[in-house]
């Protein structure tokens, strides 16, 4: 993953309009941080600590590269509405095509329309990228990424010590939550206050319109 | 004209409409856009029926009767099934050496069973239990293998409207196992509970109760199994599968692996190394190694879930979001030794890749639970093609490991 090629669709996306561009090395560095950590999936909330952005800032940022050319793909999910099940759901890029769908996990059908509002959504790095990562990290086998020693070792030069925020950095990089996901609600109320619609996925604008009427 | 309608479209409407649309595609049959276009998805099924009766009715089109009946078998025999119950046949009608002439004259004798009726033919009645119709299978040297008989056992009120309930029996005698197939959702429509219809199904089968006298001549006897053996089998299953894995993976870490961690070890100042700390350590990588490889690599397949029982009174249980290989969890490698100690296992997630060498040859994903005397099986949904041999390829591997 170049910093070249972020500042490619950081152009071409229109994000160069909204956001200054050293939002795009601080990008480039939690990308990398999170690959040497075999994390494929990266969070908002922790981008915004990074960057000092409010979260909505960072998923308007996050959603700039993740458009057809993007890094990301939005990977969307709805966790099982039935009360003996604790399966997730994954959706695919038609599930706004149909009325219901189904749980393979315990076998029962949903309706779309109710469990729409409960969508969450991964910013997950595609796979052309995560695959070039692992050839030409500099990691070791040995690495373990439970070892705090190791995780010093392997970090980036560049993130801060110490952010503004009266927590460090470094207790920031032990908090859990790094894979937690964004609420669709929240993308779709970006996407609908933007001036255009920054990503226009049929299924995007397809509960655009739902939620709207 | 017939004159004769075919089966009810209550019965049709166990059957998706994506397979209905599939299949009408496949078979080339006109009309079948410009003639299915319906208000509603249960009018939908009345269309598609009617374009079926145009076909059988007419001698010169592209559906005849064999091919109608031979798409409805494969869909209410297999496909609409996804909870299959498991039992140990002990006696049967059958015995070795009966030739494939003998047996099919036996069946045909009893017209209860209604062997090979084709179901176009078939004429609903109001009993409880309704054979719609029963196949034999044969082996390569003319032995009996399976018996399978669908049978309507009600009606119930479902998404589109009127549906039929069913329940598909397939009797195993190369492997000397009964399934009972039913649908969850159906079930659950019934207002009942599988174990409540399994138990109805199962009397009759054995010739028992109200409807015994449907069944009595196939002699059948199979019984709960023990729960040792349905812990012990699907531990065998998974053994298989993670052996395989932890061999492949083993593979896959340098030769000083050991030594190196050994090494680590005595630097920041372990005393007592033993062999344990040297395992948990290998763990890590084995979960770092999984998370970075292809599934390609394992050629039988892998294990997505497993349930474990520790003591009495509690479980471990580990799975994967999209049944990908569970040995990127950290639970799989903290609970492995234990479960091997022991060698009995819950429940199981498995991928089998039907052709063991060939990932590409096709593949089945189930879960298989020990639970009540029998081995459940939960096929998902991305099983329903070619459900018939995936449910003989399960069955199979059940029967060797049992």
């Amino acid at each position: 993953m170049s910093y070249e090629k972020l500042v490619k669709i950081y152009k071409a996306s229109g994000c160069e309009n909204i956001f200054p561009i050293k939002y795009v090395s601080d990008l480039h560095e939690y990308i990398e941080w999170s690959l040497k950590r075999g994390k494929r999936s990266l969070s908002p909330f922790k981008f915004a600590r990074i960057a000092e952005l409010s979260l909505e800032e960072s998923v308007t940022f996050f959603m700039y590269f993740s458009k057809e050319e993007g890094i990301f793909e939005l990977e969307r999910f709805v966790e099982c509405p039935s009360t003996s099940c604790d399966a997730r759901i994954y959706l695919d890029d038609e599930f706004h095509l149909y009325k219901q769908l189904l749980c393979e996990e315990c076998s029962e059908y949903h309706s779309v329309e109710i469990i729409s509002k409960y969508i969450k959504v991964y910013f997950r790095l595609k796979d052309d990228f995560t695959k070039c990562e692992s050839v030409c990290s500099k990691s070791k086998k040995s690495d373990d990424p439970n070892s705090m020693h190791d995780i010093l070792r392997g970090m980036s030069e560049g993130l801060k010590p110490n952010s503004p925020s009266s927590l460090s950095l470094t207790e920031r990089l032990l908090e859990e939550g790094d894979d937690e996901p964004v609420g669709l609600d929240t993308i779709l109320q970006i996407n609908q206050t933007a001036e255009e619609p920054i990503l226009e996925y049929d299924w995007l604008l397809s509960m655009m319109k739902r939620t709207h009427s | 004209m017939r004159g004769i309608p075919l089966f009810k479209v209550r019965t049709l409407k166990n059957v998706e409409i994506q397979e209905l649309k599939a299949f009408c595609q496949v078979k080339n049959i006109p009309g079948r856009t410009s003639e299915t276009k319906a208000a509603s998805t249960g009018l939908k099924y009345e269309r598609y029926l009617e374009l079926f009766e145009a076909q059988i009715d007419d001698p010169n089109a592209s559906l005849n009767a064999e091919e109608l009946d031979a798409f409805m078998f494969e869909q209410l025999c297999f496909a609409s099934y996804n909870i299959h119950f498991m039992y140990r046949i002990t006696n049967s009608f059958f015995e070795q050496g009966m030739t494939e002439h003998e047996v099919t004259q036996f069946l045909q004798g009893h017209l209860t069973l209604k062997l090979n009726q084709n179901l176009i033919d078939w004429v609903e009645s109001s009993q409880r239990i309704d054979v719609a119709t029963s196949r034999v299978e044969f082996d390569s040297t003319g032995e009996l293998s399976n018996l399978h008989i669908l049978m309507k056992i009600g009606l119930i009120e479902q998404q589109h409207g009127k549906t039929n309930f069913f329940c598909a029996v397939n009797i195993d005698l190369k492997s000397s196992i009964l399934v009972i197939k039913l649908d969850k959702n159906q079930v659950k429509d019934a207002n009942t509970t599988p174990l409540e219809v399994v138990e109805r199904i199962s009397d009759a089968l054995k010739g028992e109760g109200e409807h015994g006298s449907l069944f009595d001549c196939l002699d059948l006897n199979f019984g709960q199994l023990n729960e040792h053996d349905a812990l012990r089998t699907i531990y065998n299953l998974y053994a298989h599968l993670s052996q395989e894995a932890e061999k492949i993976l083993n593979q896959r870490m340098e030769d000083d692996t050991v030594d190196r961690i050994e090494a680590f070890l005595k630097d920041i100042g372990v005393q007592n190394i033993q062999d344990d700390y040297i395992e948990q350590i290998k763990a890590v990588v084995y979960q770092d190694i999984t998370s970075t490889m292809d599934e390609q690599i394992f050629k039988s397949g892998w294990v997505f879930k497993f349930r474990f029982r520790e003591g009495d009174h509690s479980q471990a249980s580990s799975r994967t979001d999209l049944r990908q290989p569970v040995y990127s969890n950290k639970a799989f490698w903290q609970l492995k030794e234990l479960i091997h100690q022991t060698g009995e296992l819950e429940e199981g997630g498995f991928h089998w890749n039907l052709n063991g060498q060939n990932p590409d040859g096709g593949f089945v994903d189930a879960r298989l639970e020990s639970k009540n005397g029998t081995i459940i099986v939960h096929f998902y949904n991305n099983t329903k093609s070619d459900r018939k041999e995936k449910e003989e390829f399960v069955i199979r591997k059940v029967g060797e490991n049992l």
